[in-house]
């Protein structure tokens, strides 16, 4: 009996955990989407500093789209709608981008004499200036929290065997 | 010890990795989908073929310069495009010029709306080349009656002045009258200059610096 009971608390507090950390995650998509959604110029020339296209249409497609789909993403992972789908499509949404971050951080080490992590500025994440430690270690976060939701559990007892090897 | 995962359980370990990257294509394209209609709906959504950040267009019977490494300073970076220059005491001289009052010297602010409310040299007209719907039937017809254009945006390594007087010489203004303010409003108003606040000729001025 007392077992039992251990194991629903315990199953519970899981439950909490993943939900604090799919609205979490949710949230910060939709706020952060939606800011760069209201002013997409300025994301625009934040983007164009990445050098990632040489001509205007790819460059107007990342800077128009990306802001609206992390948003859309966020909203998805609020409602609980497609959780692992989504965070697997930032995951591979996050990977690429944590990459550019800190090549652009390493060509501004290279070039400069600042320490690393003394190394500072915009890298369009809806935030403004950033020190380059401080969001590489958040994108950290948001990826081991991305993984969390995508190898999660299902809580249905029925499914629980079945879904074991995706913890 | 633990036991081997059986035939059967890989199998379905196999449906459920398939599962989840179907479900994360329908998110990229449901998603991308969504936001391409969110874009082309904003009112401040971007237009995905045109060009917002204008290089020089090659003039015909001229060698093109090379075009200098992104950490050259903003005065070459600026002659590359084939753009003049202004240094600050050539601004002021014109600023007190007569024809600054007869509308032959004018001066275009380059940045957001915003910005430019916020403070601009007194009498600039608000440019904004990422938006030039909003202003460009006052600015060119300014532009074309003036013999002196003085483009600047904040100043320093800011680009914005540079694409404004590219689109104006694209719309028609010839090129030499275009000057670039490559100080910008930073060095003018750190040099206490007068500033306007609002819009144009509104009479507002921020207080002088000490």
């Amino acid at each position: 009996m007392n077992h039992s009971t251990s194991t629903t608390t315990s199953r519970r507090l899981t439950e909490l955990f993943f939900l604090a950390a799919r609205w979490l995650l949710g949230g910060l998509f939709l706020y952060m989407g939606l800011s760069k959604a209201w002013q997409p110029l300025e994301f625009l020339k934040l983007v164009r500093q990445y050098d990632l296209a040489q001509s205007a249409l790819p460059l107007n497609l990342i800077a128009a789209c990306l802001p609206w789909f992390e948003a859309f993403c966020g909203a998805l992972l609020l409602a609980g709608v497609a959780v692992r789908g989504t965070a697997l499509a930032l995951t591979a949404m996050l990977v690429p981008f944590t990459a550019l971050v800190l090549r652009r951080a390493l060509l501004l080490y290279a070039a400069g004499t600042l320490h690393f992590c003394a190394i500072k500025f915009d890298c369009g994440c809806g935030a403004g200036e950033v020190f380059v430690c401080h969001k590489l270690a958040e994108n950290a976060g948001l990826l081991l929290l991305c993984c969390l939701l995508i190898c999660r559990r299902h809580s249905s007892p029925t499914s629980d065997r079945k879904t074991l090897y995706f913890r | 010890m633990t036991p081997q995962p059986t035939q059967t359980e890989h199998g379905f370990r196999g449906f459920q990795l398939k599962r989840l990257i179907i479900e994360a294509l329908a998110v990229t394209v449901t998603g991308g989908l969504f936001a391409l209609l969110a874009n082309r709906l904003s009112p401040a959504g971007i237009e995905l073929t045109r060009d917002y950040f204008p290089k020089a267009p090659p003039a015909t019977n001229q060698i093109i310069p090379p075009q200098p490494p992104p950490w050259d300073s903003p005065e070459a970076q600026l002659h590359a495009k084939g753009l003049n220059t202004l240094p600050m005491e050539t601004v002021v001289g014109l600023f007190a010029s007569p024809g600054y009052a007869a509308d032959k010297v004018i001066f275009v602010d380059a940045r957001n709306d915003e910005q430019y409310r916020a403070g601009h040299i007194p009498g600039a007209f608000a440019f904004d080349h990422y938006r030039p719907e909003t202003s460009i039937a006052v600015v060119f017809p300014a532009c074309l009656a003036a013999s002196n254009v003085v483009v600047y945006c904040t100043g320093g390594d800011c680009e914005e002045s540079g694409f404004a007087a590219l689109a104006l010489a694209d719309a028609g203004v010839p090129r030499e009258r275009l000057r670039i303010y490559v100080g910008g409003i930073t060095e003018w108003q750190a040099a206490g200059r007068p500033v306007e606040t609002g819009d144009r000729r509104s009479g507002q001025f921020l207080p002088a610096k000490p």
